[in-house]
Parts: structure tokens; C-alpha cells; sequence
């Protein structure tokens, strides 16, 4: 590369140059200007003469530079005897003086690049400018301090820590750029410039002049403005990349102009505030990368005087930050947990926001916007922020107008407001989505207090129970913490807190005295169709009148009440009851979400929840597996006799629906063809009102396949379940509308130090690529790329070593991989048995059962197939091979295999959760991303460079570069699209992978070995165990067969 | 006739290394691998330091992920 580079780094040493450069560069640069016989079309002309102005100036500046350095040097050497310094600024001198040779040098290869794009080498030359004009501010504003800071700034061992630092300096120069820039000029130019970036106008400017009086080579040249490209480049990177996170920091569910799918409905009063006027329209005078950070919003604000005993700061953006070492710590989670979205949490302090959804959520247990901001108050640190209370009083106020009502298979709104109906009435969405009333007593549409509704008509009131024993709760708390800090206070002498107190308890009066919802005395009901139900609720929502959605289902006379209730045995744990008491909290079913960690115990949930409504229930999850799952929880804890449990898949269906119904996604969603049966039950279900509609990992509804189910089942009540509310499309927010607002999130650290879960250990280990793979790394596609980052030797040698160790300790060991060519290799070296797509459930059984009752077997590999329906409770040695991509909850589920609590106690961690990277690969990334939820959880993932012992260990595979030529050629030969299994899962389609359509037992594609293309696997080799199967499959289709299997 | 050049002593791991083959290889042919010594260690030319500081941090860029918060 060209000399030039040393010039413009702005890494390391180079970084006087840069300064000094800069101001020259600029000073040649406004010259041309000034004398500017300004010819676009002499564009070439012009850099070149550019060119040699700089290279000549370069030169005296590198010269001076030089002599600097030497001075520097000096300097160093006469205070630090043995600097190791010196060696690198010698070198800096050698630059120095080189370059000028290179200089006078003719340019070597890279002349021939000269006449090539004119186009973009104009657009270099501007970015050119941008770059060296900002350089120049920051040279003549503050050389001194700015690099000190960029020095630092290198040596700081944290990257994390590094990017935002130079973020913030980047910031911070445009700030003075803008300030200090009263020259037109300069500003024009780089209004330009910018501009120019955005439309990719590249129409020449007058940014070039006229004299040419060039003998430089033009390499040099050329080389100089790649060099200056790729730093502006970078910082165009480094904007952008703060603008990405700025928008995401600030609109929290909002889509960014990347995002794919419509927009969500936020509430307009919400869009105000969450999102800023710069965000919205011209961004120009918002210094990018500025963030809008904690310490900004603690401006101004006075710290009551005894903020150590209130556990929450509150920031005007509506974060909300919790201490968790406070003493009324317990007290705080509950009321936050329920009024805000948990964002982040760790051991010490928790993030939560303030999110419309959270406060219809809160609202919808029986909170209310005045006891909201009076808790919040109490517990904060400092006095609210005046925004805070006003975003919570605007975003409830018109919550609960509103309801969704179902009624004999119709759908209603309903509300006790004639003003909302006509404001629903005029909306077009909900126009479309009516049925038109075709009686003629309808006026207007208002079907005035004919209430078609019945029993299930919410009778309002009386019954209505808040929330407020949580409020109780931490007005006790808080309570006693004033009365320690009355003592504390006499001590000191202050007054402050009598105050307070009687603040406190005029706010209980107030809480308890809050009015409840009044009886209604009449309703305006308007019936919608069903399919249409998602849009009206989105619609809705945007109108500031989210529907709410309550099942009575104790006074539901329609639809029969099922004998069914927990057995004894069944013991609901505290957080599982606090989940229910949310959900059942005045009396009535509200839909929502519960989330809690994998091996809580969701299911038991589900089934309680059943076993209080007691009506008729649907049951979806997303395999066949844990269908028979669901099916023998039901069984384990109703008393509801087994045979009123059925299950609805493709290999299990009876000829009728029974009360509890379990069933998978696919199989409702599924559009194609149908067997008789099938269909006719499809109808009865969709005929059948249900009472509670349970959903197993819900995250997969709002994949585009299923969100049918919902329009197609109709249900009073919808009660989501999952452990990992999250997908890495931007569809999460959806399920506020498709299913409700989250009722419950567990913390995981809380049920780990409660020891309803497993204290897990999770470790990074970085394994080094071997020299020849990360060769062929460098060469190859990307779908390559990912084989051999999995297949890297060193990875396979840290797994053996892995593997042996907690063998011997007697642990339960599974190995996880998605990539089905490592997966086989990885069993057939470790001599292991292996679990993937194919293999049959039979097999499946067998090896599980070996794996939990045969202390020899203490490893089993895994595909993705074991990620979510395979419960191995013994495991608690994870090893993570290779995974999907940067999928958080994958990363979660899987660890979630290893969560449930285990029986070897006494010492700290008693599961280990191993992440094997490649280093230096793409790997890397994917493991950062896939580890943020857990992090946001408060796990902690330690970083093992090295293995120690693992030298010491004799014959671990691949410890000759021969056997791992021989891997590598294995490797290569492999074809990627056999490493990569396709299963149905039900939510591959959210990163963009194809889904093969079918349901559950639908036919497998894979990569036809030489077996298969001679027809020898095929199914018509299958053996298959009785006759109903086959017919039931499908696959004898003709008439005769048909008959005969028939008649046996 | 004795040859004598300078350059810059690179120490790296060997993944590295084959980075800056890989690197030497794409710059063809302005290379800029003098020598290639063992299997962490090799002589390049001074003046591509910084073009392979660049590329480095650039292949860590790429492999690093940043967390939105």
C-alpha cells in the first residue's frame, strides 16, 4: 500500500501526522478553492494536482514529523532508561525517511487503477475532504487533549469500551465542528459532502481547481485517497452503527427503516414521547453517536434526603433502574415487574422501561395511573421526573374503555362509551372488519343496550379486585424503612421524612380508596369477524383505545364446566401462583403472556390455570412430542381422567374432540391437503367455542404460518406460555395484540438463588482455528465458512478433553450440534451414541433411557432436534458445538436443558454450560449475539482462552497435522447442504430459512446419499407396525387397500 | 550478490499468519510479504503496517458483535 498511510492512520503512533497533516491537507484544500477555476470536468486534473501538492507538503511535514519524533524520543529515552518506546519511534523515523523515497519513487502497480472509475474516485476525493477537514478541527481546536484521549483510547484493553469512547470523540468533533465553524466554506463543503453521501449524487462539484503541475506519481496518489476513503468509510460505519443503536435504544419496539414487516401500533401519545423529534425528521442537528445516556437525564435532579432507603432511580426517558441489594428489593421487583418491561437483569442493578404495553398490562391488573406514579414516587431515589407521570397517566387513561367480547361465536366490541363507538365507528379498518348488522333495528350501528351478550356480558364492578396487594406490599416496606429512617433521622436531626410519612399513608388511603370500575348501564356492542380480529386489536391500539379482553368464566353458562381441579399432589410454587394471581387477579381470565425459565415448571401453570377456568381447553405446542407431553402433564395434575385428554396430530386423532385438546400449531395452520377425518374434526374445532386456549412457546405465533390458528380457533381466553419472549425478527411486539400484554416474568437469577433452578456456570472457550482450516476459512463461501469453523480439529480436541474430564467427575454430558456433519463425527471419534432428525423415535427412546440409567453412558449428541422436546432431567454437562446462527433463544432453550435443579449439592455451580467458538471466525459474532439474552438474564459468560492440562493429555484426536489434513479434505468434500438439517421448526422461518410445509410428520428433504438416490431408503422399504398407520398416513391410496385394511 | 532489505519482524499466531498470506495474496501484486519465516513469525514490508493494522481491525469488526442497548 501506498506511503501515505502512515500519514492519515489514526491508530497508534501515527497519530501526530494525522493532526499536522490535516491542517496542511486543509490549508492546500481551502487554497484551491480560493483560487478556484473551478472545472468539473478537469476532475482528474485536479487530483492529481491535489496530489502533488499534498505529497510535496507531506513531505516537509513528514520531515518536521520526523524531527518531532526524534525530539519525542529523546525525551522518552532520558526519562525511562530501558523504554520500549524507543524501538518503535526509530521505526517512525525509518517511515519517515522511506516515504520520501517512496516518494520519489515511480509508482509501482497501481498506476493502471488511475483512469479507471472516474465516477467513484470523485466520491473518494470527497470523503477525502470530510475526513481531512475534520481532522483539521480537531488539530487546531485541541491537540493536546484530544490525543491524549485518542492514545488512550488505543490502549484501552476493552473493546467494548474503546467503541464508545470512539464514538463519543467522533461525536464530540462534530459538536465543535459545528460550533466553531463560522467559515461558510468549510461548512458548504461538508454539507455537501454529506449530502452527496446520502443521494449518492456522484454529479461533479466545484470542489476541484485548475493548475496542473504534476511530476507525482499518481499511485501514490490513488493510494493516498484509499487510504482517506476507507477512514471515512469507517467513520460513516461507526455513525451509522451509532444511529442504529440510538433508534433501537429509543423507540423500544418501534421498526427502524431495516425492519421488513408494518410498523407496530404504538398509542400516539407513546410515539411522542418515546421517540424524539430528531428521530423522526431531520436528524442534522443531533450529533450522531451521541446517546441518550443515564448520567444525561440525572441533570438537575436533587437526591431525597433518604435515598438510601428507596431502591429506584427513575429517568426521564421512562427507564426505570433498580438496586437489588436494597432491603425492600422484593418488594420493588414486584410492583416494577408489573408496571414496566424488564430490559436488563443482573446481580446488582436492573433496568426496566415504562412501555405503553407494560402499562396496559398493569392497568389491566387492576392498577391504576395514580397509584402507578404515587409507588413509583415513593420508591424513587429522587422526585419523579415530570414526564414519567405524565406518559403514565396518558397511556392509561383511555385503557378499559374498550372490550372484546366473544359470544356464541361471534366476536363484539363493547364498550360503555358512545363516544368511543362512533370514534371506532369512523375508523376504516374496524369499518371493514364489521359485520354488517342486517336487522332493522340497527341505527346507526349502535346496538343500543340490547346486550346480545348473555351470561358472558362482564357485569363490571363490584367484583373487581386490583392489585393491591402488591401496592400493599410495598407501602408496608416502605413503611418500615421510614421508621428506620425516623430513628436515623432523630439521630441526625432532620425532619424530612414525617413528612413523608404522612404522605404515605394519605397515599394508602388513596390506593385502597381507588375507585373500581363503575357498573356499567349500558353497552354498545358492535360484532367483527373473526379473521379480522388482529387487525381491529392493532387498529385499536393506535386509536388509544386498546380492547381489553376478560373472560367471566365463572358466570359463563354457555359452554359446560368440566370436573376438573389439581390433584393434591400438585404443589404450585410461589412465582407460579404469583403468575396465576396475576392472570385470575378480579375473578375473571385475562389473556396475556406468563414468561418463565425453561424447567420452571410452564406446564404446571398451564394446567392450573385450566383446572381454574374449568372449561373447555385447547392445548398448542409445536411438536409431536410435546404434545404426548402436555398430554401426561394433564394427566399427572388434573383429576381429569385420561381419557378426556385427546390429542389432535397427524399420527394420534380420535374420531372426536375432547374437553382438553392437545394439539400442534401445524396441524391448524396447515393448508394444504387434508385427510376426511382430519377435516372433519378441523370444522368441530373451529366450530367449538373454547374457554381457555393455551399456548406453548408463543414466541412462534407471530411467524406468518401460524398466526391463522388465532383467527381460526375461537377462544374466551388465550394464555401464552414460554420461556424466551423473543425472536430475532422484529415480530415480538406482535403478540400484544395476538395474545395480550406479558402478566409475569420470572427472573431467573431469583428461582436460581431460590433453588427452583440449576446455578449454572456458562463458559466461552475460544478454540484457535488450526492454521490449514483457517486457510481454507479465508477462501471459501460462507456456507463452507460455517462447516469449517465447526469442524475445526481444535474444537473437536477441546470437546474430548471436556468430555473426559467431567466424565470422570460422573456427569451427565450432552453434546449439542446443528451442523449434522459434525454431529456424526463428532459420535463416531467419541464413540457416543447421536440423536438428530431421522432417527426413529424407538431409537430415540432407547438411547434416552441408556443416557438416564446407565452410569457408562455419560455423553449423548444432540441436533437441534433436542433443543426444545427432549427433557433430560439427569444432564448437567452441556457442551455447544456448533449452533443457528446468532439465535438468542436457542442459546436460552439449550441451556434450558440443563436448568432443571440437581440432586448433587455442595458446591457452587452444579451445571456447566460450554459454548465452543472458533476464534477469529464468524463464530465469534454469533456467540456474542446468541448470549444476550442470557446476559440480560444476569448470567455471566466466562471467557476460557486455553484449557490448562489439556498438553498433558495423552491421544486426543487430530494431534498430528496429518490426521488434520485429512479432516480438512473430509471437510471439503463434505456437501454443506447435508451438514445442515431440515426440521420443521416451527419458527426457522423467522430468520429467513426455508420451512419445509407439512406439519410434523411431513417428508424430510435431505441430501440424497447413494442409498437414497437408488430408491433404498425410501418409504416404500419402511416397515410399518399396523395397518390404521398407513392408512391414516396416507400412503396406500388405492380403493382395494383401502377396503381390505379396512375390514381387518 | 547479497540482497539487503528492510522490514518489519511480525509475530502472530498461526491463524494470523495465514490471515496475512491470505492478505498478501489479495494485494497481488503489490505484496507485501517479504519473508515468510515459520509458522508465527514474517517479514513484511513497513510501509503495509498500517494497511494490515486496517484490515485486522476490520476482520475484527466483522467478528465482533455489539450489543444494542
Amino acid at each position: 500500500m501506498g506511503p501515505s498511510n502512515n500519514g492519515l492512520d489514526t491508530s497508534r503512533q501515527g497519530r501526530t501526522h494525522v493532526a499536522g497533516l490535516g491542517c496542511v491537507w486543509m490549508a492546500a484544500d481551502r487554497e484551491d478553492e480560493a483560487v478556484g477555476g473551478k472545472a468539473p470536468d478537469q476532475e482528474r486534473a485536479a487530483v492529481s494536482q491535489r496530489a502533488q501538492r499534498s505529497s510535496s507538503t507531506r513531505a516537509v511535514e513528514q520531515l518536521r514529523q520526523a524531527f518531532l519524533d526524534q525530539n519525542d524520543s529523546d525525551d522518552e529515552a532520558s526519562s525511562q532508561d530501558d523504554s520500549l518506546q524507543e524501538p518503535q519511534d526509530v521505526r517512525l523515523q525509518q517511515n519517515a525517511t522511506g516515504l520520501l523515497k517512496i516518494f520519489v519513487r515511480p509508482g509501482a502497480a497501481a498506476g493502471g487503477d488511475h483512469g479507471r472509475k472516474e465516477k467513484k474516485r470523485r466520491h473518494k476525493v470527497r470523503d477525502a475532504v470530510f475526513t481531512v477537514e475534520n481532522d483539521d478541527e480537531e488539530y487546531e481546536l485541541s491537540e493536546e487533549d484530544d490525543e491524549d484521549a485518542y492514545r488512550s483510547d488505543d490502549e484501552l484493553p476493552d473493546p467494548e469500551e474503546r467503541r464508545r469512547r470512539r464514538e463519543l470523540s467522533e461525536a464530540r468533533k462534530r459538536e465543535r465542528l459545528a460550533q466553531s465553524q463560522q467559515e461558510g466554506d468549510t461548512l458548504q463543503s461538508l454539507d455537501r459532502v454529506r449530502h452527496e453521501e446520502v443521494h449518492g449524487d456522484h454529479a461533479a462539484s466545484g470542489d476541484s481547481s485548475a493548475r496542473v503541475d504534476s511530476k507525482t506519481p499518481v499511485a501514490v496518489l490513488d493510494k493516498t485517497k484509499e487510504t482517506v476513503d476507507k477512514h471515512a468509510a469507517k467513520r460513516k460505519r461507526l455513525a451509522e452503527a451509532a444511529l442504529k443503536t440510538e433508534s433501537a435504544a429509543l423507540t423500544e419496539g418501534v421498526q427502524g427503516e431495516q425492519m421488513d414487516s408494518e410498523e407496530m401500533p404504538m398509542p400516539s401519545i407513546a410515539r411522542d414521547f418515546f421517540i424524539p423529534d430528531s428521530f423522526l425528521g431531520g436528524d442534522e442537528d443531533l450529533p450522531e453517536g451521541m446517546l441518550p445516556s443515564f448520567v444525561d437525564s440525572a441533570v438537575g435532579i436533587k437526591l431525597k434526603p433518604d435515598h438510601t432507603s428507596r431502591p429506584v432511580w427513575v429517568a426521564k426517558d421512562g427507564r426505570i433502574f433498580l438496586e437489588t441489594f436494597s432491603p425492600i428489593y422484593k418488594q420493588a421487583y414486584d410492583f416494577l415487574v408489573a408496571i414496566a418491561e424488564p430490559v436488563s437483569r443482573p446481580e446488582l442493578i436492573q433496568e426496566y422501561r415504562l412501555t405503553p404495553y407494560a402499562l396496559y398490562a398493569a392497568v389491566s391488573v387492576g392498577l391504576d395511573a395514580d397509584t402507578i406514579v404515587a409507588v413509583l414516587g415513593r420508591l424513587c431515589k429522587t422526585a419523579l421526573p415530570p414526564e414519567v407521570p405524565d406518559l403514565i397517566k396518558s397511556c392509561t387513561k383511555t385503557f378499559g374503555k374498550s372490550k372484546l367480547v366473544l359470544h356464541r361465536g361471534k366476536y363484539y366490541i363493547q364498550t360503555t362509551d358512545e363516544d368511543v363507538l362512533k370514534l371506532l365507528l369512523q375508523d376504516a379498518v374496524i369499518q371493514e372488519a364489521r359485520v354488517q348488522p342486517d336487522g332493522e333495528s340497527f341505527q346507526l350501528g349502535l346496538d343500543r343496550d340490547r346486550n346480545p351478550l348473555g351470561g358472558v356480558v362482564l357485569s363490571g364492578g363490584d367484583t373487581a379486585v386490583t392489585d393491591d396487594a402488591a401496592i400493599d406490599a410495598v407501602f408496608a416496606a416502605l413503611e418500615n424503612e421510614d421508621d428506620d429512617d425516623d430513628d436515623y433521622d432523630e439521630d441526625v436531626g432532620s425532619g424530612a421524612t414525617n413528612g413523608n410519612k404522612d404522605e404515605s399513608s394519605l397515599m394508602i388511603q388513596k390506593s385502597s380508596a381507588v375507585t373500581r370500575r363503575t357498573k356499567p348501564q349500558s353497552f354498545f356492542s358492535l360484532e367483527i369477524k373473526g379473521e379480522n380480529v388482529e387487525f381491529v386489536k392493532r387498529r385499536c391500539i393506535e386509536l388509544d383505545y386498546p380492547l381489553m379482553e376478560e373472560y367471566d368464566f365463572r358466570n359463563d353458562t354457555v359452554n359446560k364446566t368440566l370436573a376438573m381441579d389439581l390433584k393434591p399432589i400438585a404443589k404450585v410454587r410461589p412465582y407460579q401462583e404469583k403468575s396465576l394471581a396475576k392472570m385470575f387477579g378480579n375473578g375473571r381470565a385475562r389473556s396475556g403472556v406468563i414468561v418463565l425459565p425453561c424447567g420452571a415448571g410452564k406446564s404446571l401453570v398451564g394446567v392450573t390455570a385450566a383446572c381454574t377456568i374449568k372449561k373447555p381447553t385447547l392445548c398448542l405446542c409445536t411438536s409431536s412430542v410435546s404434545v404426548e407431553q402436555w398430554r401426561h402433564q394433564f394427566a399427572l395434575w388434573s383429576t381429569l381422567p385420561k381419557d378426556q385428554i385427546g390429542r389432535f396430530t397427524a399420527g394420534a386423532k380420535g374420531n372426536m374432540l375432547h374437553p382438553v385438546t392437545v394439539t400442534t400449531y401445524s396441524m391448524i395452520s396447515h393448508s394444504g391437503k387434508r385427510s376426511a377425518e382430519t377435516t372433519k374434526l378441523l370444522d368441530q374445532l373451529k366450530a367449538q367455542e373454547w374457554g381457555l386456549i393455551l399456548l406453548d412457546e408463543v414466541h412462534v405465533v407471530p411467524a406468518n404460518v401460524f398466526r391463522r390458528v388465532l383467527g381460526v380457533v375461537k377462544a374466551h381466553c388465550k394464555l401464552g406460555l414460554t420461556a424466551t419472549l423473543l425472536r430475532e425478527d422484529h415480530k415480538i411486539g406482535d403478540i400484544n395484540f395476538l395474545i395480550g400484554p406479558k402478566l409475569y416474568e420470572a427472573n431467573w437469577l431469583d428461582l436460581q438463588r431460590a433453588g427452583y433452578l440449576a446455578t449454572v456456570q456458562c463458559a466461552e472457550v475460544w478454540c484457535p482455528m488450526t492454521a490449514e482450516f483457517y486457510d481454507q476459512y479465508l477462501k471459501v463461501s460462507s456456507a463452507k465458512r460455517k462447516l469449517l469453523y465447526a469442524m475445526n480439529p481444535n474444537k473437536f480436541r477441546m470437546t474430548q478433553y471436556l468430555v473426559r474430564f467431567h466424565e470422570a467427575r460422573g456427569d451427565k454430558i450432552i453434546i449439542f450440534s446443528d451442523n449434522i456433519f459434525a454431529l456424526r463425527l463428532y459420535a463416531e471419534r467419541l464413540r457416543r451414541p447421536f440423536i438428530y432428525g431421522p432417527t426413529s423415535q424407538q431409537e430415540r427412546t432407547r438411547i434416552l433411557y441408556q443416557f438416564q440409567n446407565n452410569p457408562q453412558l455419560g455423553t449423548i449428541l444432540l441436533s437441534k432436534v433436542g433443543d426444545t422436546s427432549i427433557d433430560i432431567p439427569e444432564a448437567n454437562v452441556l457442551i455447544q458445538v456448533s449452533s443457528h446462527y446468532g439465535s438468542r433463544r436457542q442459546e436460552a432453550q439449550r441451556l434450558g436443558r440443563i436448568l432443571r435443579p440437581k440432586p448433587r449439592a455442595g458446591q457452587n455451580f452444579n451445571a456447566f454450560f460450554y459454548s465452543l467458538v472458533s476464534a477469529d471466525t464468524q463464530e465469534m459474532y454469533y456467540s456474542s449475539k446468541r448470549q444476550q439474552f442470557l446476559i440480560d438474564q444476569g448470567y455471566a459468560f466466562k471467557v476460557i482462552t486455553e484449557l490448562t492440562g489439556m498438553e498433558s493429555v495423552p491421544d486426543l484426536a487430530f494431534s498430528t497435522r496429518e490426521e488434520q489434513l485429512e479432516l480438512l479434505t473430509q471437510v471439503l468434500n463434505a456437501d454443506e447442504a447435508e451438514a445442515t438439517e431440515k426440521t420443521d421448526d416451527p419458527d426457522a422461518d423467522e430468520l429467513g430459512i426455508d420451512r419445509i410445509n407439512g406439519g410434523a410428520t411431513g417428508s424430510r428433504r435431505m441430501a440424497a446419499g447413494l442409498g437414497a438416490l437408488s430408491g433404498a431408503d425410501g418409504m416404500r422399504y419402511a416397515e410399518y407396525q399396523n395397518a390404521n398407520q398407513v392408512l391414516g398416513r396416507g400412503v396406500v391410496r388405492h380403493q382395494i387397500f383401502r377396503k381390505r385394511f379396512a375390514n381387518r | 550478490m547479497v540482497n539487503a532489505t528492510y522490514g518489519t519482524l511480525v509475530t502472530c499466531d498461526e491463524p494470523m499468519k495465514q490471515f496475512l498470506r491470505h492478505l498478501d495474496e489479495q494485494h497481488a501484486p503489490n505484496r507485501f510479504i517479504i519473508c515468510d519465516l515459520d509458522e508465527t513469525h514474517v517479514l513484511v514490508h513497513t510501509w503495509a503496517l498500517d494497511l494490515i493494522r486496517e484490515e485486522l481491525e476490520k476482520l475484527y469488526e466483522e467478528n465482533h458483535y455489539v450489543a444494542i442497548s
